[in-house]
């Protein structure tokens, strides 16, 4: 549990975890706030289905979810790999070794801050992003719906989202701590995020939704969507990749040397 | 209790085609300031590595404190403290919330321990800077603090004192013969000679992944010095030739300057300045020494 507390403090007193919060709530607002301006400007008689999905509760809380899987997902795990890649960059995990520290423990253990982290940040920008749309809807003027009452789907959805994005950012990290490079965690997922979108193209569905950004996308729409749509499979793809991630980390770093 | 703080036998480590360590031996006792020396690529820090369990030997045991060290133990180095060959901390942290971190690592230090490190190291008035403000002077300062933190027995200092200004190497060198002075061992590596000579109990000397020489630095600089005479340059064959009298080889260096080396411990000094006075060889100047630097160099350039 200690290195669970280390690495929460120097997670939550880095910069970048700060940068990047700061971002993604900016980010979802002015979204929010520019979607809106654009509805407003519409006839009357357009865009009725969008405005529903996008400001309409419940419907909104998933399209939320959604976009924030999008940003917030490449940002974790640019965030991550990051914040793993130093680890080598500093010899920060070099010194933690020296003390006697276990290997893979230090690394399980820092990929656990990275997730309770990112549950922190995917908290409030959700909040903040259900807050933004409120405010779109307002000034479109159209039904909003009652954000309350569609309240029970929401712990669901948090959860899903929280969990897709630990796994998005699990592979930023694990990549990052493998390959000893910052900036080789949120070059895969990147390369994830766009090789599943052109892929589409040419891989059938069945396969695809076996891939990580897919299988994430897929958790997060069946939790947003009507009760009873089929949770288990995506769920089951998202932890198999968060696990794997978490081994081979665990396992590179048990049997790294150290320079 | 073993007497020994560090025993390695027989430690092999390759680099593909390269052989860093041929069969390096090192044995240190507790309680001493020993200095570990080498030139460049000799080995020095791959020992090190070695010794802090974050690289394999190829071949070779190792015992911390009398305790085994193999690949992947972590209890053996929990009496360790060790700064490998520059400090490593989050730059976006100060000094107390890198040690704080750190001390979630491995075993947990006594409460207080981070305020009396700080102390110690001479950095309680920026330890809450950031580290990125700090000079490579102070983060070295903070490296051996960091490596005092579980207030161990062994230290494993890698060139501790680089970067920091005179006035910090006369500080480090108290500090470490102070800790040495409290029990503990300090193996230091360092490139600057003068100071290990002015620290060091024992040293080892190692070249081409070989132990070359190791002993009681004291002993070792006594074998090994030399006297320096100066004659009149006319005078310098009838010098040589009662030098070579009392068994003693002597050559003649610079041009023509009258200079003499002897190269024989300083202690025959007043023999060797007695026997040419004799001879009538007005001997013009005299001096006398030993020094690691000379000794390093002859061992390690053959």
């Amino acid at each position: 549990m200690s290195l669970l507390r280390g690495s929460l403090r120097k997670i939550a007193l880095r910069p970048a975890t700060r940068i990047t919060l700061i971002v993604l709530l900016i980010l979802v607002v002015l979204v929010y706030l520019g979607l809106a301006a654009v509805m407003r400007a519409l006839p009357p008689d357009e865009g009725g289905a969008e405005l529903e999905a996008i400001f309409g509760f419940p419907d909104a809380f998933g399209t939320l979810a959604a976009l924030l899987l999008t940003f917030g997902g490449l940002a974790a795990a640019a965030w991550a790999g990051a914040l793993a890649g130093g680890e080598w960059t500093w010899n920060t995990f070099r010194s933690a070794v020296a003390r006697g520290s276990s290997r893979p423990g230090y690394v399980l253990w820092t990929l656990a801050a990275v997730a309770l982290a990112a549950l922190v940040g995917w908290l409030l920008v959700f909040a903040v992003g259900a807050g933004a749309a409120i405010a779109g809807g307002a000034i479109v003027g159209g039904p909003v719906g009652d954000p309350v009452a569609a309240a029970d789907r929401l712990p669901l959805l948090v959860l899903a989202g929280w969990w897709a994005v630990s796994m998005e950012a699990a592979i930023g990290f694990a990549v990052a701590f493998i390959a000893r490079s910052q900036i080789a965690g949120i070059a895969v997922v990147v390369a994830l995020y766009f090789g599943e979108q052109f892929g589409s193209i040419i891989i059938p569905p069945d396969l695809l939704r076996y891939a990580p950004v897919t299988a994430a996308n897929t958790l997060v729409s069946a939790a947003g969507g009507p009760p009873g749509t089929a949770l288990l499979a995506p769920l089951a793809v998202t932890t198999g990749y968060l696990v794997i991630a978490a081994a081979a980390a665990g396992l590179v770093a048990r049997r790294s040397e150290i320079s | 209790m073993t007497e020994l703080a560090i025993r390695a036998e027989g430690l092999v480590r390759t680099y593909g085609a390269r052989r860093a360590l041929d069969g390096l031996d090192l044995t240190v006792p507790r309680g001493v300031v020993y200095g570990f020396l080498g030139p460049n690529g000799a080995g020095k820090t791959t020992t090190m590595r070695i010794l802090t369990g974050l690289i394999r030997q190829h071949a070779g045991t190792v015992e911390l404190l009398g305790r085994p060290l193999r690949w992947g133990d972590r209890e053996p180095l929990f009496d360790v403290g060790a700064l490998i060959e520059s400090p490593s901390f989050y730059p976006y942290l100060s000094a107390r919330d890198n040690l704080r971190v750190l001390a979630t690592t491995g075993p947990p230090p006594r409460p207080g321990r981070i305020g009396e490190v700080l102390e110690r190291v001479g950095l309680v008035d920026r330890a809450d800077d950031r580290l990125s403000t700090y000079s490579l002077g102070m983060k070295q300062r903070l490296g051996i603090g960091a490596a005092l933190l579980n207030d161990p027995p062994l230290l494993l200092l890698d060139e501790p004192a680089n970067g920091l200004d005179p006035a910090g190497i006369v500080e480090m060198r108290r500090m470490l013969q102070a800790l040495a002075g409290e029990g503990r061992t300090v193996l230091v590596s360092s490139h600057i000679l003068p100071e290990i000579q002015l620290m060091a109990d024992e040293v080892a000397i190692i070249a081409n992944g070989r132990l070359v020489r190791a002993g009681r630095l004291e002993e070792m600089l006594g074998a090994s010095g030399e006297v320096r005479v100066r004659v009149e340059p006319e005078s310098l064959p009838r010098a040589t030739a009662v030098l070579a009298g009392l068994g003693i080889a002597a050559a003649p260096n610079g041009h023509g300057t009258g200079w003499l080396t002897a190269a024989v411990g300083p202690d025959r000094a007043p023999e060797l300045n007695r026997a040419l006075v004799l001879a009538d060889v007005p001997v013009a100047e005299l001096t006398a020494g030993n020094d690691l630097e000379g000794l390093f160099l002859s061992l390690t350039e053959a």
